[in-house]
């Protein structure tokens, strides 16, 4: 008779269990935390840039993998990222860094411009922001690498830059990420 | 995310954490001697009913129930995980236990006339999972770090263990006199399967930089202790269904003397300085298992600070090309990521557990028949409190009960507990225990306050089981 009534027992004890909970909200979860990173940085004096005629263009750049953004969870989960540039020039040249997005393919995806003019050898702060979103964020999804270059005009007066010339050139960046993380 | 929920569910339906404050010196039930090898016996022999004998399944979380996350309440889901993912603090924990007696028996011996000693024994399967609320990781997760600079993220959050075990055990208990009784019980364990992540340390934290925006500083020291695991996960698979199979076939395999062991100790008394009173205390599962095969050990250690990358320029000193530097940065990140698997020998300790228990018997059976009371020592009342303690890696939990037991009928008697611990403080319980010719039949639940519904508590709790028990015969 026990052995008849356990069962029964178990139902009326687990029938009356829950109510007023509904755990299929569980599939609605949507967490949006938002990461911040580091992202390039320098800081040169005038006197690296050591360009005897004054007149000739000098480049630098530098080339780096960046595939961080390939990675599945990015592709499935970042809703928009941003690029902030802060760079600080108090050499008398003109500036542009170039950034440039490069796929697996070493195809462009995206690639923009950051201009520095200069005031004398007074510090000239220009902040640059770039959002990718939408078309643009899968541009970003794609990149593998990331070209970096940096472009030193002609002195407009000619003077050359040597190990005496006085001012830097300084950047700072992150990039701030959007997550989206749900159960899409 | 299903299957989430219906664990979760599973969480909060069968929510009880070790603490059977219901079966506890619950004399009439042969499984009370699991809790106390010392407590009184009053009857020849006992089996218990094959895999019925105990059955035992729960769970609970502390600080935070299935209602507060899942009520139908049009309340968005986001809002109440927040609420959660704040509310709960580093030591609110989740757990879940159950066991299952495999085989037991019990016999009295010694002196023939009146036998003083019994000996019981058994088998019972257990599984056991203890995790902290990981309160930084939470949070770490649902922010991210922008809002949380020069917060440092405390990575020792993550802290849990698990362990699905057999346990073949033999208990003497020895009636020293009416007043006392002790009892000991000695107990090899077998590991099926374990993991353990008690001891991480570290950091991460973002602070302002100098040279950049922000300085990423990791500091990681984790690590996690396996045994059992790596052989399953390198079963042939032919599919998920073909190796639920194998698995469950190979975990069988190591229920007795499989390839972990261990050996552990309980032991406990039962005393009257008085007729009417009672006090009685036991220690469960002082013991450890010895991992040494099918041991598997993940390690993430070291640390790193990043501040972004500087791109090469010429003069700048260092005299890396820039292959060479930005190579430097990823094998520093690899390094601090990789996980090592390194095969190492652990001791996973048991949690071990206290009972103890105060109490006091009164009012006397009268018998029509005879117009008298009866026997000495048949009270049909029994009032008192009981503590319960297990350790656990951070710190002790404890739970504190009050207790009335009563002999209802010959065939039936019941116990009443109101028990106060880290899930609730208002959690009151019922326990039956009948006896029909000779077999028991006992069954248990817990916190009927939130009965109504279940969803609401931080846990409650149900065991029943089966045995057949052959009585004293009364003079």
């Amino acid at each position: 008779m026990l052995q008849k009534i356990a069962p029964i027992l178990f139902v009326l004890l687990f029938a009356s269990c829950v109510k007023d909970v509904d755990f299929d909200q569980a599939e609605d979860i949507a967490i949006s935390p938002v990461v911040e990173s580091s992202l390039i940085f320098f800081d040169f004096e005038a006197a690296q840039f050591s360009e005897p005629t004054g007149t000739e263009i000098v480049v630098e750049g530098d080339d780096l993998e960046l595939d961080l953004f390939n990675d599945q969870f990015f592709r499935d989960n970042l809703t928009k990222v941003e690029f902030f540039f802060e760079v600080t020039n108090s050499i008398d040249r003109n500036f542009r860094a170039d950034v440039t997005l490069f796929d697996a393919n070493d195809q462009i995806q995206h690639a923009f411009a950051i201009d520095v003019v200069p005031d004398g050898n007074n510090e000239v702060e220009v902040t640059h922001t770039e959002v990718f979103e939408d078309a643009l964020l899968e541009q970003l999804t794609n990149t593998k690498r990331l070209g970096f270059v940096l472009s030193m005009f002609p002195s407009p007066t000619g003077i050359p830059l040597d190990e005496n010339s006085i001012g830097n050139i300084k950047m700072r960046s992150k990039a701030t990420l959007f997550f989206l993380i749900d159960n899409e | 995310m299903k299957k989430l929920s219906f664990i979760f569910l599973f969480l909060t339906c069968f929510a009880f954490a070790q603490n059977k404050q219901l079966l506890y010196n619950y004399t009439d039930i042969p499984q009370s001697l699991l809790l106390n090898p010392g407590t009184e016996v009053n009857y020849k022999w006992h089996v218990g009913i094959p895999l019925l004998s105990h059955i035992h399944a729960s769970a609970g979380a502390s600080g935070v129930t299935a209602y507060d996350l899942f009520a139908d309440n049009g309340v968005n889901f986001n809002d109440k995980l927040r609420r959660v993912v704040y509310n709960l603090d580093r030591n609110d924990y989740f757990t879940v236990n159950q066991q299952l007696e495999i085989l037991s028996g019990g016999f009295a011996f010694g002196n023939s006339y009146e036998p003083n000693k019994y000996l019981s024994f058994g088998l019972y399967q257990e599984l056991d999972l203890h995790f902290y609320y990981p309160r930084d990781y939470a949070i770490l997760a649902l922010e991210g770090n922008q809002s949380n600079i020069g917060r440092e993220f405390d990575l020792g959050d993550l802290n849990g263990k698990g362990e699905l075990i057999s346990v073949l055990h033999v208990g003497l208990t020895t009636k020293v006199n009416k007043k006392f009784t002790y009892g000991i019980r000695g107990k090899i364990y077998s590991s099926l399967l374990n993991f353990k992540s008690t001891n991480n340390r570290g950091t991460f934290v973002t602070t302002e930089g100098t040279n950049n925006f922000y300085n990423h500083t990791f500091d990681l020291d984790l690590e996690l202790q396996t045994s059992g695991y790596a052989s399953l996960i390198d079963l042939d698979n032919d599919g998920q269904n073909d190796w639920n199979k194998k698995a469950v076939k190979e975990l069988r395999k190591r229920l007795l003397f499989g390839a972990n062991l261990g050996l552990g100790l309980d032991f406990g008394f039962t005393y009257h300085p008085k007729e009417q009173w009672t006090v009685t205390g036991s220690v469960q599962d002082l013991g450890f298992i010895y991992h040494t095969k099918d041991v598997e050990t993940y390690k993430l250690k070291g640390e790193y600070t990043f501040e972004g990358i500087n791109p090469l320029f010429p003069n700048n000193g260092s005299g890396q090309t820039a292959d060479e530097y930005w190579q430097e940065i990823s094998d520093n990140f690899e390094d601090l990521f990789e996980l090592d698997t390194i095969s190492k020998n652990y001791i996973s300790w048991r949690s071990p557990k206290l009972n103890g228990s105060v109490s006091y018997r009164y009012g006397k059976k009268n018998i029509k028949e005879c117009n008298c009371t009866a026997d000495e020592g048949d009270y049909l009342n029994e009032a008192g409190l009981q503590l319960f303690a297990i350790g656990r890696s951070r710190r002790p939990q404890f739970a504190l009960s009050a207790f009335y037991r009563r002999q209802l009928f010959n065939f039936l008697s019941g116990k009443v507990t109101y028990a106060v611990d880290g899930f609730s403080k208002t959690n009151i319980g019922v326990g039956l225990s009948t006896h029909i010719g000779n077999v028991n039949f006992y069954i248990m639940a817990d916190n009927l306050l939130e009965y109504q519904n279940l969803a609401k508590s931080n846990y409650a709790s149900f065991q029943l089981g089966f045995n057949y028990i052959f009585p004293i015969k009364k003079k």
